[in-house]
């Protein structure tokens, strides 16, 4: 009787815990993103607010487009030298029965320029940076500096956010002109040393449909992911909970947050940028 | 008349499904030097945070000097927190600053001192808490009680009307709690501030104040003077002076 009496709440309990747990999981995952959603856009529009206290962070702001744009150079070398040579080899194995080598410069460039330059430099440097923004003020909220500037009446948005958002929205475009140049010039070695390319054929169509407004939406991208970088850290770090795991888990939301961001950014810009104005 | 000083009326707060204040009363007057008492995680850090509008109540009002600190805007919160300073636990000191950086900050962001007036503000400041040396050192060069006590430096740079110490010698030895008591009384009979000390080290308790408040299970259960608390002779006051774990407060 009383083995009976144990059973039946705990089968029926079993029968809903599999789905239930599922559905909790689900719905917890869609309420945190929505939160931290809602969390960026009010950053968002605090940042706005602090502007016109711009001038006081000046020296802050330029250390950190040192801390983000000289510390990112090797990452983005390495990154886009790769991406430019496979680019290269992918487009000449693709192109290879219907279109003549000589457009393998033009494709590498549209593909670098507009697509994989910016979002490639955005996820790398995304990954580096929004990670250590997320430690950096998450380890400063669980340590009580962000109350403890509260405490001084100084603006942690103000002080804190407004110059790493600064710094990732300039140096983001300024890393992803190097990304540019280093890929094509990735490219351009991998054509002339591997797939028998000359140099004059591949620059010939580097040249043939090359638009200056590719480049620039590529750049405006950019500067676009460097917000959701700095935002993604930013909105993480101050809302780290706990101590040291709280810092850990506020780098991985910052960068898996970042990444999903900036892939869904891209799509809407391609559309915004390529098919509403230059299209 | 609005009445000088804080007043806490009926403040409630809860964080998840854990109420830890429930229905707080409390006064402090102005120039009081005032220990709020209580076991770990009785909701003290958390009033301190409250009067300085750093968290807001679930329920019930927190009147500084008049004005009513939740309702305030934040630009209201900070400009109402240009008359406050708190010391942290740990210190909070900015890491990526040198200590003298860490005591100059509110003086380079609020007024229109010259530098060399700044630094002579700071370092004079660091001179009072006795780390007149310690200007270039960064904060991970210093002890757990030059943290606390660069902390005190910050605070008092600025030259507050009151000064809040959440749990001031918390992990120090007993010199140097002995030498941070000594110091928070010498500054209050100096500075002529109003402070609140939030602490559950009876000696500390002893030293700086001279009015207590016990905090238990979301509520003021004391509520008096030194020689009050000092001439209780049972209830909740009485055994958390006594450090025992019998009594009406629970030790789990």
């Amino acid at each position: 009787m009383l083995a009976g009496e144990r059973s039946l709440p705990l089968d029926v309990e079993g029968a809903y815990t599999a789905p239930m747990f599922l559905v909790r999981r689900i719905g917890a995952g869609v309420l945190g993103t929505v939160a931290e959603a809602g969390r960026g856009g009010l950053l968002l529009a605090r940042l706005v607010r602090a502007l016109p206290e711009l001038p006081r962070s000046f020296h802050e702001i330029l250390r950190q487009m040192f801390i983000v744009g000289n510390g990112s150079i090797p990452l983005v070398l390495i990154t886009s030298i790769f991406t430019g040579a496979v680019a290269a080899v992918q487009s000449s194995y693709q192109m290879s029965t219907y279109v003549p080598a000589t457009l393998l410069g033009t494709v590498v460039a549209k593909m670098v320029f507009i697509e994989l330059g910016p979002v490639l430099t955005a996820l790398v440097v995304g990954a580096r940076v929004s990670s250590s923004i997320a430690a950096e003020l998450g380890t400063m909220k669980v340590t009580e500096q962000i109350d403890a500037l509260e405490m001084l009446a100084i603006d942690p948005v103000r002080y804190l956010a407004l110059p790493r958002f600064l710094a990732c929205v300039a140096m983001l475009p300024v890393l992803t002109v190097l990304a540019d140049a280093v890929a094509v010039l990735g490219a351009f070695l991998v054509s002339s040393l591997t797939l028998g390319i000359s140099a004059k054929v591949f620059v010939d169509g580097l040249k043939l449909l090359f638009y200056a407004h590719d480049v620039w939406g590529g750049l405006i991208k950019a500067a676009v992911f460097g917000a959701i970088i700095a935002i993604s850290g930013v909105v993480s770090g101050f809302h780290t909970e706990g101590g040291a795991a709280g810092v850990g888990d506020a780098a991985m939301r910052a960068v898996v947050g970042s990444a999903l961001m900036i892939l869904v950014a891209d799509y809407l810009l391609a559309t915004i940028i390529f098919q509403v104005f230059f299209g | 008349m609005s009445e000088a000083g804080i007043v806490i009326s009926q403040v409630s707060k809860t964080f998840g499904q854990q109420k830890v204040l429930d229905g707080v009363d409390l006064r402090i007057a102005r120039g009081e030097q005032r220990v709020i008492l209580g076991k770990s995680g009785q909701g003290k850090s958390v009033m301190l945070k409250l009067i300085v509008g750093l968290l807001k109540p679930d329920r019930g009002s927190i009147l500084v000097d008049g004005e009513d600190v939740p309702g305030l805007s934040r630009r209201g919160l900070f400009r109402l927190r240009r008359r406050f300073a708190m010391v942290f636990q740990g210190g909070a000191l900015f890491d990526s600053m040198t200590v003298g950086e860490n005591v100059a900050l509110a003086l380079r962001e609020h007024t229109s001192l010259e530098e060399d007036e700044v630094t002579e503000r700071a370092r004079s400041a660091l001179s009072q808490v006795g780390l007149g040396g310690s200007y270039d050192k960064m904060p991970a060069e210093l002890s757990g009680g030059m943290r606390k006590r660069a902390g005190i430096a910050r605070a008092i740079v600025t030259r507050p009307d009151y000064l809040l110490y959440d749990e001031p010698t918390t992990g120090l030895d007993p010199i140097s709690s002995d030498a941070i008591n000594h110091l928070i009384l010498r500054l209050d009979r100096e500075l002529g501030v109003t402070s609140v000390v939030v602490t559950h080290d009876m000696t500390s308790a002893w030293t700086v104040g001279e009015r207590f408040a016990l905090l238990n299970d979301g509520r003021i259960v004391f509520d008096g003077s030194k020689e009050e608390a000092q001439a209780t002779t049972d209830g909740p006051m009485r055994q958390f002076i006594d450090g025992s774990s019998e009594g009406p407060l629970q030790a789990f």
